[in-house]
């Protein structure tokens, strides 16, 4: 039987304290977690109990995935039991430093670990409502690297209301410090309805180019791969392989609340309401909010708004596929793409446009004939 | 005369419960099954609904019986209560005896229940106050009969106490309505005369006009002329106003119901009308009336060029139901063909480009509003100019001219400070302020009309916090000193957004009309600079910097979905995006460039 490459997604909905800045769906830690463990070992087992998967991917992410017990992780990977997973990925948060045991969380299976340190500056990290100190920080990433994990990605803020290019600097540069095989540098944005997002505070523009500029400048400087808009690997084994596989059309299947799926042909997320998605398992019922059907229009609008954030680009041949055809002449005019065979790439400063290029491209987009 | 009838309508301010009203009188009757029910029944645009305003005046008739088993026939005549349509809503009042005078028990006495209770006092109704929502906590009912009594001038003791949204007070209500309220008057026998006080455009019927009979009788199969238009035509139908048209074989006099005749376009029946017979014709019509004019003119153009020949299907088809658009096409350097438009006045602006929006589809661009100038050439011509590009070269000008209105403005009398810096810095004139109530001040002042076609009401009504009422009659053209502001984007004269403006005040328009581009234009990938010019010298520029970048951080998981809605949500904007030149300018900064601070 063909088997088929997967990713699987796990959305752990805790936090030890909501940030300021923060849509994501995650809300304080209640004392008991037992229920949603119960609840995501749930899910997973009726869903992913199909003996032509293969996953190659695997990854914990949230809210604070860290703040449930490594045991509970542990279950959940050897439920997979596959020889194929390749990247088991576990993010954290230095909030929670004494509580997390982290070796056990190797032993449990995990191999790459994303840190959310966002600054190095704890006037930034107060504005921003972490609950941890950047001597915390530090701490936690020291710590991380003593327990035996290889692969740490770093993530970091940029564009903070009052954050000058100087300031960022020092984030940059003690970030490299930790030599972290990932770091992820993504730009504040401003949600509606979080603190920082009701304040409408943030740099200026010109500000946050200058820093996205800056931290590519620094890091490339330092042998990291732009592999990403906001992602840099200090190898190339070191991209992110779960990450890319939202940006390839891989499949996915997300447990969790709210957590997304891909079939190939259809997309599909789970109810977001934790109590919801509890009792919709514990009835017996799949917690699926809603789905829709990709059309082939669908798919390369998908394809354009994803294909210019990164350094593999827009495969026109996979346009074609679907059944249009692109004519990139005006696109090249920009000055911030190259084609590289059937190939669109954006250079650094194209990734910075990739909305605009995907509007463009989104605009010239011809159906061919007989489709 | 008909004692069993009675016609009124009801005036009320903007949420005050006029449609909760009607919605009580048409279900404490009988007159809507449950079934058919549904809230605001009157209003049947899909606009009128959501902003909660009347465009089109309605009828409905109704059956009630008093206490001693007897049927009387009520005739409700719903009526629009903007300024823009004050023409219209005179008609209908003429139709009526009586007016219900709605007030908020927890809100009071408020600006348009004055102006629209002097036009109902004009026509002699017998006004009944009603003080409604006394069911909230929060009504005060003394304070409102109050204010009804000084700052109305009507008599407190008359005021009936109800509550439209749940029913209280209904049935007294009703019994007031068949006992005040005066039977029409008018003569069954002379020849017939009915007004025509509002009508709609049917796709399948034609033209439905509303009227009211005052003498005579109206037949169906009967040959009709229309007095004031000189046309003729024969009556295929006619009948009462229910819920549903029902169809009847005769209207006598006193009767409000329909008429259909195979009239092929509203403008052909207008407001104000009279109707009688061809053979036994009435020797006076009713007077009262008027075309309305338009004030406020305007350029509509399609998004895309393409859609040209769809906006003027799309034209035509409204205007078959809107008698007072008016329209001709005109060609922009910047925006290609479309259509010069008149219209009563902002609100009228704005219900027009909604329609077209929403009822065809269209995606548009408008210019800003401008007043009817009259130039008089230096050889002796006299021209009317509705469009800035039209404007004569001032080297062949003698004299300009700009219409005026009178105003008035009736507020309590603790904004008078502010309304009046507001008054007087649109050029207004011949200023006088009296008391009318208690604690309310009229302010009469003569400004140009041009002063009061943008953000006016919106700046009235912000510093009266509501209670401003606003109304005005135009008084003849004076001369004005204007000079013709262009603006030039990315160096190109974009033509749909010169100006006509007083003189004194281009400099400091042109400034903000530039800064006010700069906000509404996207930034591009290149610098864009935006210049103000008149006759070809600069008096004032910005820069509008280019993008630095355009890309959302966070690609929130595996939620791809996000994305790609944005991206067509893009997509749709750029839509209602005009390219000029290399520069995409969206729908908005058209009308931004007349925005006041
Ligand atoms: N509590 C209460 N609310 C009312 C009453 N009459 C109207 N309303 C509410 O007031 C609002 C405005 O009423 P509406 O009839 O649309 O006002 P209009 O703008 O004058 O037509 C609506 O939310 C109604 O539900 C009433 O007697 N009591
Ligand atoms: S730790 Fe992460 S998921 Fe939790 S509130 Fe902060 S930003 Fe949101
Ligand atoms: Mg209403």
């Amino acid at each position: 039987m063909a088997t088929e490459k997967i990713g699987l997604y796990v959305h752990a909905p805790f936090c030890v304290k909501k940030c300021s800045y923060c849509a994501f769906n995650s809300v304080e830690k209640p004392r008991d977690t037992s229920g949603m463990c119960t609840a995501l070992s749930t899910e997973f087992i009726r869903r992913t109990q199909q003996p032509d998967l293969e996953y190659q991917t695997f990854y914990a992410g949230g809210g604070t995935p860290t703040l449930l017990p490594p045991e509970f992780w542990k279950r959940m990977i050897d439920m997979v039991r596959a020889p194929w997973l390749k990247e088991v990925t576990i993010e954290t948060n230095p909030a929670v430093l004494d509580a997390i045991d982290y070796s056990s969380l190797h032993i449990a299976g995990f191999n790459r670990i994303s840190v959310g340190v966002q600054s190095f500056c704890d006037k930034n990290l107060k504005l921003l409502g972490r609950r941890h100190t950047a001597e915390e920080a530090r701490e936690t990433l020291q710590l991380i690297s003593r327990t035996g994990f290889k692969n740490i990605s770093l993530d970091l803020m940029y564009g903070l209301p009052g954050q000058t290019p100087e300031h960022q600097k020092n984030d940059i540069i003690e970030a490299l410090s930790f030599m972290p095989q990932h770091i992820s540098t993504y730009d504040l944005t401003l949600e509606p309805g979080t603190p920082m997002g009701n304040r409408g505070e943030k740099a200026s523009e010109d500000q946050c180019a200058e820093m996205y500029h800056q931290i590519h400048e620094i890091l490339t400087a330092n042998g990291y791969v732009h592999y990403e808009v906001s992602s840099y690997a200090l190898e190339d084994k070191y991209r992110s392989m779960h990450n890319s596989s939202y940006w390839d059309r891989t499949s996915y299947i997300g447990i969790g609340p709210s957590a997304h799926s891909f079939s190939g042909t259809k997309r599909s997320w789970n109810i977001p309401g934790i109590p919801e998605y509890e009792s919709a398992l514990l009835k017996g019922e799949l917690p699926e909010d809603s789905s829709e059907e990709i059309t082939d229009e669908n798919a390369v609008n998908e394809i354009l708004s994803i294909g210019f954030r990164n350094t593999n680009g827009v495969d026109l041949n996979e346009l074609d596929k679907f059944g249009f055809r692109l004519d990139p002449t005006d696109l090249l005019h920009t000055g911030l793409i190259e084609q590289k065979g059937d190939f669109l790439v954006p250079d650094e400063k194209g990734m910075l446009f990739a909305d605009l290029l995907a509007l463009k491209a989104s605009e010239l987009l011809e159906k061919t004939s007989g489709v | 005369m008909r004692s069993n009838i009675r016609n009124f309508c009801i005036i009320a301010h903007i949420d005050h419960g006029k449609s909760t009203l009607a919605d009580r009188l048409l279900q404490v009757t009988g007159s809507v099954s449950e079934r058919e029910f549904h809230n605001q029944m009157l209003d049947s645009m899909d606009i009128e609904r959501e902003r909660g305003i009347t465009i089109k005046s309605t009828a409905v008739t109704m059956y009630h019986e008093n206490t001693e088993g007897e049927k009387f026939q009520l005739n409700l005549i719903d009526t629009p209560g903007h300024v823009d349509f004050s023409y219209e809503v005179s008609r209908a009042l003429a139709s009526c005896e009586g007016a219900l005078l709605v007030v908020d028990a927890a809100q009071g006495v408020e600006a348009q229940t004055v102006a629209n209770l002097y036009k109902a006092m004009e026509q002699e109704l017998e006004i009944i106050p009603v003080v409604n929502k006394i069911d909230l906590p929060s009504a005060n009912i003394d304070e409102t009969l109050y204010e009804i009594d000084n700052e109305l001038g009507l008599d407190p003791d008359g005021a009936m106490h109800v509550s439209a949204k749940t029913g209280q007070g209904i049935e007294e209500l009703l019994e007031a309505i068949i006992e005040r309220i005066p039977p029409p008057s008018g003569d069954a026998d002379a020849p017939l005369r009915a007004r025509v006080f509002d009508s709609i455009f049917d796709p399948y019927r034609g033209v439905i006009a509303y009227i009211r009979v005052v003498d005579g009788v109206m037949r169906s199969d009967r040959d009709i002329s229309l007095m004031a238009m000189g046309n003729e035509y024969r009556v295929e139908e006619i009948g009462h106003l229910g819920i549903k048209r029902e169809k009847c074989e005769l209207l006598t006099n006193g009767d409000v119901g329909y008429v259909i005749a195979g009239i092929k376009s509203v403008s052909d029946v207008r407001s104000g009308e009279t109707i009688t017979t061809k053979l036994n014709p009435a020797e006076k019509t009713l007077g009262g009336f008027a075309q309305a004019k338009p004030v406020v003119f305007s350029s509509l153009f399609p998004i895309s060029s393409e859609d040209y020949n769809d906006l003027a299907l799309a034209m035509e088809k409204l205007k078959l139901n809107d008698a007072s658009l008016i329209y001709e096409k005109v060609n922009s350097v910047g925006l290609g063909f479309g259509f010069r438009c008149g219209f009563l006045g902002l609100l009228h602006l704005e219900v027009v480009q909604e329609r077209l929006e929403r009822e065809f589809g269209m995606s548009l661009v408008l210019t800003a509003p401008t007043v009817l100038y009259r130039v008089s050439l230096t050889n002796g011509e006299i021209k009317y100019i509705d469009n800035p590009n039209l404007y004569p070269d001032p080297s062949r000008i003698e004299l300009t001219e700009e219409p005026y209105i009178k105003a008035s403005v009736i507020m309590p009398d603790k904004y008078i400070g502010p309304v009046t810096t507001l008054l007087l810095n649109r050029r207004g004139r011949d200023y006088s302020n009296t008391y009318v109530g208690a604690r309310r001040v009229e302010i009469k002042v003569e400004m140009p009309l041009a002063e009061i076609v943008y953000d006016f009401y919106d700046k009235l009504k912000s510093l009266t916090q509501g209670y401003g009422s606003f109304d005005y009659e135009a008084s003849g053209y004076h001369p004005g000193n204007l000079a013709k502001v262009d603006i030039l984007v990315n160096h190109e004269k974009v033509d749909a957004l010169s100006m006509l403006v007083h003189r004194d005040r281009a400099n400091n328009w042109a400034k903000r009309a530039c800064e006010n581009l700069k906000e509404a234009i996207p930034r591009q990938q290149f610098k864009i600079p935006i210049q103000g010019t008149i006759g070809g010298a600069i008096i004032a520029r910005t820069t509008i910097s280019a993008l630095r970048k355009d890309v959302t951080a966070k690609c929130y998981g595996g939620d791809i979905t996000r994305k790609r809605k944005l991206l067509e949500k893009q997509k749709a904007g750029k839509k209602r995006m005009k390219m000029v030149g290399k520069v995409m300018i969206p729908q908005k900064a058209f009308l931004a460039v007349l925005k006041r601070d």
